[in-house]
């Protein structure tokens, strides 16, 4: 008997949607850029999908353009999605074409009143990222947006504020971060000598102590509610905003986003306390909680 | 259905040879049924300290490759009957355990034993992770320094993910000894206090065994510590025994003689 040389298997994973709000090219590509700048490493090769779902019309020399910029950024489009007119276009670029999202008839609902407010005169510009990632890892069991994180630029909230302001002035950048959940690995028992836990893509939770000579990793934070004697690395994957959080701090080795201090670089002062452990300008930073 | 200790410790040379006779013996004492099997195969000790190294003919590996049958290996002890001992083979190696054979000779005992002790050797090799794959209840020995308490952090650690219970979802239930406890030592701050040891491996402590000359000297004489009445140390394997039969008996040998009142004062 031959075994098979491979197998399908249908996956969920987590991809990031850019959703467009806008069709100013130049609004996004000066807000992307600064998104991308805040951590680069994350941006790094990320696959993305282009949701042109509100953009109106979609014209095959926008869609280049935001690809332009897209890749410009180091970030791979890999799909367009949006009304099935964009079909031949997705074929063309050699991109996948996928359907609108489920949220359209929302958005669509809030564009709406968002434009009369604006006396319909103003154009909405801006982009909107969105993570719609999904269950993917084995355990993540089911997945629902929780957290709507808004990153707006000072001028966000003028559109509705002043519908009287010529377009070029009432351009609003809304940003929105909406991450699906990944509920957080939790660990209720010691984590021992020689024991490695790790946390993909979401916050690592320990209910009980980190010995001598364990490991423990997230790519989000680390809470221990115990002794952390081990080594915890918080941010693996480049989160410079990762921290780490313990009860009583005896480390051997703390490291958020690859910056890292020994057992002997910690300050004798903090040692034993209640801490946290953040990046500050590049710098591991520890703070007596 | 007998219950299936494993005595272990990931270092070596913290007691576990010794604890296995003594609580084995201090079980029989009680009037269980036990067997006690040296998982130390290579490196046999076990038949040394219960005094039967003369009696040894077959072996837990001859036993393991059908070369022999349980009946013919299983020594009895001639100091209490409801002990028996299963050696180890002196001329093997640990590679002559199986899981499937350790799994079906456990069976086996379990027949007709109450309790099976598995002296593990040290380490966290095959010989250890044998001796530790088919056990409902460890006891982790452990020294009050600091290289021997890390050392048990890790078995404890593969305890909970390599054992057959583990494998199960289930858990080992675990027990602490500290053994080689010295109290004037600790107060020196020269070792590690028994809180220090049960806070680091939070594990349940079960015994606090006081080093003593007299277990060097049983064990030369080929007597299981716990049968000497004159000594510290056997009567805290014998405390640390009721408490494993589910007794609460009061610590002893915690605290270094003549310094009651002065320990009160400045010790805390």
């Amino acid at each position: 008997m031959t075994s098979n040389a491979f197998a399908l298997k249908s996956q969920m994973i987590p991809l990031t949607v850019i959703e467009f709000t806008s069709n100013d090219e130049q609004a996004f590509e000066q807000q992307i850029a600064q998104k991308v700048a805040t951590s680069p490493a994350l941006f790094d090769r990320m696959p993305a999908i282009l949701g042109l779902d509100e953009l109106e019309p979609v014209t095959e020399s926008l869609v280049q353009k935001l690809l332009f910029i897209i890749r410009k950024n180091n970030i791979l489009p890999i799909a367009l999605r949006g009304s099935d007119t964009l079909q031949s276009l997705a074929q063309k670029l050699d991109l996948a074409w996928i359907p609108p999202g489920r949220k359209k008839l929302q958005k669509q609902a809030q564009k709406a009143k968002a434009s009369i407010e604006a006396n319909e005169s103003s154009e909405k510009s801006g982009e909107g990222i969105e993570n719609t990632p999904s269950p993917k890892i084995e355990e993540a069991v089911a997945s629902t947006p929780t957290e709507q994180l808004e990153l707006s630029s000072p001028e966000a909230s003028s559109v509705e504020d002043t519908p009287e302001a010529p377009p070029a002035d009432s351009r609003s950048s809304e940003v929105l971060i909406q991450n699906t959940h990944i509920p957080a690995k939790v660990i209720s028992t010691p984590v021992r000598s020689g024991q490695q836990i790790y946390a993909k893509d979401t916050d690592l939770i320990i209910l009980s102590q980190v010995g001598q000579g364990a490991e423990v990793i997230a790519d989000g934070n680390i809470h221990i509610y115990g002794t952390l004697r081990g080594r915890a690395i918080a941010g693996a994957s480049g989160n410079q905003q990762a921290r780490i959080f313990c009860q009583s701090l005896q480390a051997e080795l703390v490291s958020i986003a690859g910056i890292y201090k020994v057992s002997d670089d910690l300050p004798s002062d903090q040692l034993g306390q209640s801490c946290q452990v953040g990046l500050k300008e590049n710098n591991l930073h520890i703070d007596t909680l | 259905m007998a219950k299936i200790i494993v005595v272990t410790s990931g270092k070596g040379g913290v007691g576990k040879t010794t604890s296995s006779a003594a609580i084995s013996t201090g079980l029989a004492l009680n009037g269980h049924k036990t067997v006690v099997i040296d998982f130390d195969v290579g490196l046999r000790n076990l038949d040394l300290i219960l005094n039967c190294e003369r009696r040894v003919v077959f072996d837990f590996v001859q036993v393991l490759n059908k070369e022999a049958t349980l009946k013919q290996a299983l020594i009895k002890d001639k100091r209490c009957e409801n002990l028996h001992i299963l050696a180890a083979s002196q001329t093997r190696d640990k590679d002559a355990l199986t899981k499937e054979g350790v799994g079906e000779v456990l069976d086996e005992l379990s027949k007709e034993f109450d309790y099976i002790i598995c002296d593990s050797p040290a380490g966290i090799e095959h010989g250890a992770l044998m001796a530790l794959y088919f056990a409902d209840e460890a006891i982790i020995v452990t020294n009050p320094e600091v290289s021997s308490v890390r050392d048990s952090d890790r078995i404890i650690g593969i305890l909970q993910s390599r054992s057959r219970k583990a494998e199960a979802g289930e858990t080992v239930k675990e027990h602490l000894l500290v053994t080689r406890y010295n109290p004037v030592r600790v107060e020196k701050g020269e070792m590690l206090s028994v809180e220090d040891v049960e806070e680091i491996l939070a594990v349940p402590l079960l015994g606090v065994i006081p080093e003593s000359e007299s277990v060097i000297r049983n064990s030369n004489q080929g007597t299981p510590v716990i049968l000497d009445e004159k000594s510290d140390a056997g009567l805290a394997y014998k405390d640390m025994v009721s408490r494993l039969l589910g007794e609460q008996v009061d610590y002893r040998f915690l605290e270094a003689e003549k310094k009651g009142f002065l320990k009160r004062m400045f010790g805390g």
